[in-house]
């Protein structure tokens, strides 16, 4: 293999379960913390990198036997909570030296009791995000961001201050800004990554210090300009949705069902990275609107501005078909679905929905079913 | 007929069954509760043909909305009166794409929204103030059903921060209403007058509360509901009941006389309960009395009022002030905490944990309240699942065999004590 695509697939490979946590590991090593997030849409983690400390997303377990977390969590409930409780429980995340979670749903909320009752891990926050992106819910969002700011940065040693954060917003910025660069890669035909490929490359940032990270891409980038991805077929051309999907063997398995994912809605894929926070006087407000205002999640009230997006990106990469991959217990994705499927209807683009387990399950059923979308996408072709 | 008009129907029987066969077992003034329930039923019939605006909504802004010119439309607390019909409403909303594994009361809820036999909304308001599921549930009616809505955001702390937010959310809501809905306005003074109501409920209820606390409990189970919803706050009997109804328990309490006969234990039902049969009947013939019933207005986390929000902040709150200070926290965040204080101010010997399938906040939380009430307060706890209005998914024997033998032991337990 040449060297490029081996560097390339050491780092799509970066959230794999043996690998996902060895720059944490080093970090803590080196005397610095870091600190888990439970929710890489909307914990900013340019506030946790200003504060010296490393963001690092949390994946759950992969594994699909779980030993300890039903203690505490039935298994009807959200499956992403359930694995990363799990995966605290089980010792996984001793080295974190704190975590950061949302009130995205109750099961984050919840989630967030029980490991503050748990005491696992010592320092545990939950950040209120609004569901609107006024200007006044920016203002609020920015004071809590500052509250937060600053207990982390004493966790972290560091002074908090305006410049840190501008630092830091340009560091991330960076890396979406080579994220993006890489996605427009995917409207290539066939594109230079396969589905797969692109969700090892984005939570591959999301577990390693953002420079290091950015070093990789920017060497690799020209390699990507003349690649393409190692699939059997380039057409038809899908998107795939869902919240809280970090497995690339998902996307995987839809691909190798003979097709191509050539653009995501996921909050661990392009939603991650798209938009720059534009840096004005006030780092934090800046981060607060970068934040509420970037492509949305559904749990936030504009459910028509997300698809509104997706519709974009259909016509921008081409895409014949929409795979919706709601988790299992998820209500603000399952919620979103019938009007998902009305906005796809009204626009002509092909549309399925399948509830998934959190860790690669069903494999079986969600072959049948993508082969059969494959072929009704095939037929209106 | 629609459920309005089953709903009167229902009302006017029950009246009739207890005029013509008064049950000195029950409460006396519940034949009020059912006369203010149809006349309220008729009213929403009359509003709903004269094309008044209804409003759909989750907790708590009740008075906010009446003082806008609102009839009210809670999604869930309706559906609760949907039973005999769930299974219509169940394919309705699961027609609709909505899934089966939520809250089943939701689920009814949409169907009823989806039915034609109830009001259609003039606005939908989502608080976010009881649950994901709930808001979440509102959301896909307000985009399929393309009404005027708004959203509002809970606060997780308390400070003359986070209630400015709270403040600015209602007046943004409030102007929204008032630009898009024909004859919606503000009227601050029936506000501060359902305020005073408001404040005069709690007041009883706080006094009814203390005799529940005894021993035995004059009430049990579902007598909780008998306490009038927010809905009924408009009616002009509603103050009327609320003292018939303390003075009944009170002369019950002075006698001695419990709710179940030869009380021996005392439990909370957590969550919700089965809908369509009558557990709390079964464990008092077991002699467990369940003096406090989550799901009913009987419990204290419904107690947080203003008042305690004014004795925080150190000064008297405006009357918008009021209603914003019930988006703090919301109503299900600290439940672990309000439940623990509840065990020891009622003197309970048990929980009851209804595992509700697809209610998030409780199955989340079930596991660490029941450590906590076994660590701190010594009290076991019983876990079962099931759902409130889906019949068909019920086994009767199972969750009966899974009570009495619970009984048993919390007697052997409180015996060798």
């Amino acid at each position: 293999m040449r060297a490029e695509e081996e560097r390339l697939q050491r780092v799509i490979r970066a959230n794999e379960e043996e690998t996902r946590y060895q720059w944490a590991r080093r970090w803590r090593d080196g005397g610095k913390g870091v600190i888990g997030i439970l929710d890489c849409q909307y914990v900013p983690e340019e506030i946790v990198d200003a504060a010296g400390l490393l963001p690092v997303r949390i994946t759950g377990t992969w594994n699909g036997t779980l030993a300890y977390a039903h203690a505490y969590r039935p298994p009807n409930s959200c499956l992403y909570c359930t694995h990363v409780l799990e995966s605290v429980m089980d010792g996984t995340l001793g080295f974190l030296a704190g975590i950061v979670a949302t009130n995205r749903d109750d099961d984050m909320t919840r989630l967030y009791d029980v490991c503050a009752y748990l005491g696992n891990i010592s320092v545990v926050e939950l950040l209120q995000v609004p569901e609107n992106a006024d200007e006044l819910d920016c203002q609020v969002f920015a004071r809590s961001l500052g509250r937060l700011y600053a207990r982390l940065s004493a966790l972290g040693g560091e002074q908090p201050s305006a410049d840190r954060l501008v630092d830091s917003i340009q560091r991330h910025n960076r890396m979406r800004r080579l994220l993006s660069a890489v996605c427009e890669l995917r409207k290539l035909d066939p594109p230079a990554l396969s589905g797969s490929e692109m969700l090892g490359l984005t939570t591959a940032a999301t577990v390693m210090p953002k420079d290091e990270f950015a070093r990789e891409l920017e060497a690799l980038l020209p390699y990507l300009r003349t690649r393409r991805a190692p699939i059997s077929r380039g057409r038809p051309r899908l998107m795939v949705s869902s919240e809280m999907l970090d497995n690339p063997a998902y996307l995987k398995l839809v691909e190798d069902c003979g097709c191509v994912i050539a653009m995501d809605d996921l909050d661990t894929g392009t939603r991650y990275f798209w938009e720059e926070v534009e840096v004005d006087d006030d780092p934090l407000m800046a981060i607060a609107r970068r934040y509420l205002r970037h492509t949305p999640a559904p749990r936030m009230y504009f459910w028509d501005k997300q698809l509104d997006l997706v519709g974009h990106w259909i016509k921008e990469y081409r895409v014949d078909g929409v795979v919706h991959l709601p988790q299992l217990y998820s209500y603000p994705s399952w919620a979103c679905a019938s009007h998902f499927r009305a906005r796809m209807e009204q626009q002509g683009v092909p549309f399925m929905t399948f509830l998934r387990e959190y860790h690669l399950g069903q494999q079986g059923q969600l072959q049948t079913r993508v082969q059969a979308f494959l072929e009704m996408t095939a037929g209106a072709d | 007929m629609g459920f309005l008009d089953d709903e009167i129907a229902k009302y006017q029987r029950r009246v009739t069954r207890l005029e013509e066969n008064p049950d000195p077992a029950r409460f006396g003034s519940t034949k009020l509760l059912y006369e203010m329930w149809a006349d309220h039923r008729r009213e929403e019939l009359r509003a709903w043909r004269a094309g008044e605006p209804f409003v759909y909504f989750d907790a708590l802004f009740d008075r906010l909305l009446l003082a806008l010119g609102f009839h009210l439309w809670h999604l869930a607390r309706n559906a609760d009166r949907a039973q005999s019909n769930a299974q219509r409403y169940f394919s309705l909303s699961r027609g609709f794409g909505f899934p089966d594994m939520i809250c089943d009361r939701l689920q009814v809820g949409v169907g009823l929204a989806l039915s034609g036999e109830i009001p259609p909304p003039s606005l939908i308001l989502i608080g976010h103030n009881e649950c994901t599921p709930f808001a979440e549930a509102l959301k896909a009616l307000a985009y399929h059903l393309q009404s005027p809505w708004i959203g509002l955001s809970q606060v997780l702390e308390a400070s003359e921060e986070t209630l400015a937010y709270c403040v600015a959310q209602l007046e943004r809501m409030i102007a929204y209403a008032e630009a898009n809905v024909p004859g919606a306005k503000m009227d601050m003074n029936r506000l501060v007058e359902l305020q005073r109501v408001e404040a005069e409920f709690q007041d009883v209820r706080v006094e009814m509360m203390a005799t529940v606390a005894q021993i035995p409990s004059p009430v049990s189970g579902r007598d909780g509901f008998r306490l009038p919803p927010f809905e009924l706050v408009g009616h002009p009997r509603f103050l009327e009941y609320i003292y018939a109804y303390r003075d009944e328990m009170a002369s019950r309490a002075a006698t001695g006389q419990g709710a179940v006969p030869n009380e021996q234990l005392r439990a909370v039902w957590l969550t919700s309960a089965p809908f369509y049969d009558d557990p709390f009947a079964f464990v008092a013939k077991l002699g467990m009395s369940v003096p406090l019933y989550e799901a009913s207005l009987f419990f204290p986390d419904r107690l947080l009022t203003w008042k305690q929000w004014e004795q925080r902040f150190g000064r008297e709150l405006t009357p918008l002030e009021r209603e914003a200070s019930g988006m703090i926290v919301g109503l299900w965040r600290n439940r672990v905490e309000f439940v623990l204080n509840a065990c020891k101010q009622f003197k309970i010997d048990a929980l009851i944990h209804f595992m509700l399938g697809g209610c998030p906040t409780s199955l989340g939380s079930a596991a660490l309240l029941a450590d906590r009430a076994k660590k701190e307060l010594d009290i076991p706890s019983l876990m079962v699942d099931g759902w409130c209005m889906d019949e068909e998914k019920y086994d009767k024997s199972v969750l009966e065999s899974r009570l009495a033998e619970f009984v048993q032991f919390c007697r052997d337990r409180k015996s060798f004590a």
